[in-house]
């Protein structure tokens, strides 16, 4: 029982230890975003479009499709259960506030996350971070500042693209392959969007996008000794990110509709 | 007044080595010294801690009369940037070209994008092979290009200290004459150099002063 309670308080403190040093950087790459100095200001800007066209651009042909099947996938069985009048309600509950910038988030982690882990890890290993402080350049100008704001734009496009071809590619897959009544469909999801749906989208985008950032730069960083490491810490990476994901989207919940 | 100070500096062993027991040496312009260590881990440990790259464990490190505080990493980079490492570990950014990698401190520095390789790196790269490889990226050439990339990345960047390791591994021979000649000009220029050969043919070639590293104890003679 000791054995336990110890492997308990141990367990509970690396956690801690990890939150704390990733509260810490996630500060200075907010306090660097801030003060953002003219050394580098133009390379920044560069690395963060490089950030985005990696992110979101290249992502669409993942998106797009993933948008589609699922749009019109849950139209159609929507449209089987749900009585007319609910339609648009429960689309914009399930599609756009809930499962839209979940998958986003996935994607995202899946394709981003790892390959920011995977770099970031080879570069603390092969001394590139070192090789940019021997030229006096601070890594979090042009290494984690670009990243946290590409991949944060690019977590709001894609959503935003996300929930719109879900909705009307959906609607029009469903519309051309079926004979269900799904009559003045765009109109109930107009009517059943709020103000708060978007904020509660974009704030979602946001605290996805900075999180998974931190998350998977700070388990490229702890990687210390070898390349060995590096595929654990990616694992590790991803698998927080996603429990990051789904606790956010978990408090958001809770806070503006519970 | 001395370039670099170690005061009392003590650190750790890293890999085989036995580590640096507490020492001190100081670095100033005219200063050439030969590096000698009975293990290969200490002398990089020891050029590494010249270059503010191993914090110490205990003591403290001087430049140009400043204590450094290591804690605050923002104030270490201006110093790292007035010192040319070359040691075995010194890289390149793996995801730019060569041409980038020798311009992005310039990118950073002067904050414009559109500069072209000045003259004395472009006769370098042509001296060192690499003019023709310049729009590759380090995985696409030779080991012998990456190390010549670096060397004049850190000769041209206007530094204040020089810190050679293994200076000869990897290169060609013809490159090697050619890199004796530009250290040799360098240390005549009278800017401080700590150099270690690992070779004993080059043991002795620029060495105004040597250091010894024997079972973690330096000693400067």
């Amino acid at each position: 029982m000791r054995d336990f309670v110890g492997y308990l308080g141990r367990q509970t403190g690396v956690r801690l230890n990890r939150y704390a040093d990733q509260s810490a950087f996630l500060y200075r790459i907010l306090r660097q975003i801030v003060v953002n100095p003219k050394a580098g200001r133009r390379l920044r800007i560069r690395i963060v479009v490089e950030q985005i066209y990696f992110t979101a651009v290249e992502a669409l042909w993942i998106v797009i499709p993933i948008s589609l099947l699922l749009g019109s996938m849950m139209i159609l069985q929507l449209s089987g259960v749900a009585a007319q009048h609910d339609m648009g309600r429960v689309t914009v509950a399930l599609l756009i506030r809930e499962f839209g910038p979940l998958i986003t988030a996935l994607i995202v982690v899946l394709r981003s996350a790892t390959a920011v882990t995977i770099e970031t890890g080879y570069m603390k290993v092969l001394h590139e971070i070192e090789a940019m402080e021997l030229q006096g350049i601070n890594p979090l100008d042009i290494l984690f500042v670009p990243r946290m704001i590409g991949l944060t734009v690019s977590m709001f496009c894609l959503i935003t693209i996300f929930c719109i071809t879900a909705v009307l590619g959906g609607y029009a897959i469903a519309w051309s392959l079926t004979t269900l009544p799904l009559q003045n469909f765009l109109s109930q999801i107009g009517k059943a969007i709020t103000g708060l749906d978007i904020a509660v989208v974009a704030l979602k985008a946001l605290f996805f996008g900075v999180g998974i950032t931190v998350i998977s730069l700070h388990y490229g960083l702890a990687v210390q000794k070898g390349i060995t490491e590096v595929p654990v810490a990616t694992s590790r990476g991803a698998v927080a990110c996603l429990f990051y994901c789904l606790a956010v989207n978990f408090i958001l919940f809770a806070a503006f509709f519970l | 007044m001395a370039l670099i100070e170690l005061r009392d500096y003590a650190h750790a062993p890293t890999g085989r080595g036995k580590g640096l027991e507490k020492f001190s040496v100081s670095l100033s312009p005219g200063d050439a010294f030969s590096l000698h260590a009975d293990r290969i881990d200490d002398a990089h440990l020891f050029l590494r801690a010249l270059a503010t790259l191993e914090p110490p464990e205990e003591g403290s490190y001087f430049f140009k009369g400043e204590a450094l505080d290591f804690s605050k990493f923002r104030k270490l980079l201006p110093v790292r940037r007035r010192i040319a490492y070359l040691g075995t570990d010194a890289a390149l950014i793996g995801n730019r070209t060569l041409r980038t990698n020798l311009l992005i401190g310039r990118y950073y520095h002067e904050n414009k994008l559109d500069l072209e390789l000045s003259d004395d790196v472009q006769s370098l790269c042509r001296l060192f092979g690499i003019e023709s490889k310049l729009d590759l990226r380090p995985s696409q050439v030779a080991l012998e290009d990456i190390r010549a990339a670096v060397i004049i990345r850190e000769m041209t960047k206007g530094a204040e200290v020089f810190l050679i390791e293994q200076a000869f591994v990897v290169l060609a021979r013809w490159i090697v004459e050619k890199y004796i000649e530009m250290i040799r000009k360098v240390i005549d220029s009278g800017i401080p150099c700590v150099y270690y050969a690992g070779l004993t043919q080059y043991d002795r070639l620029f060495k105004k002063r040597d250091i010894y590293i024997r079972d973690g104890v330096v000693q400067v003679v």
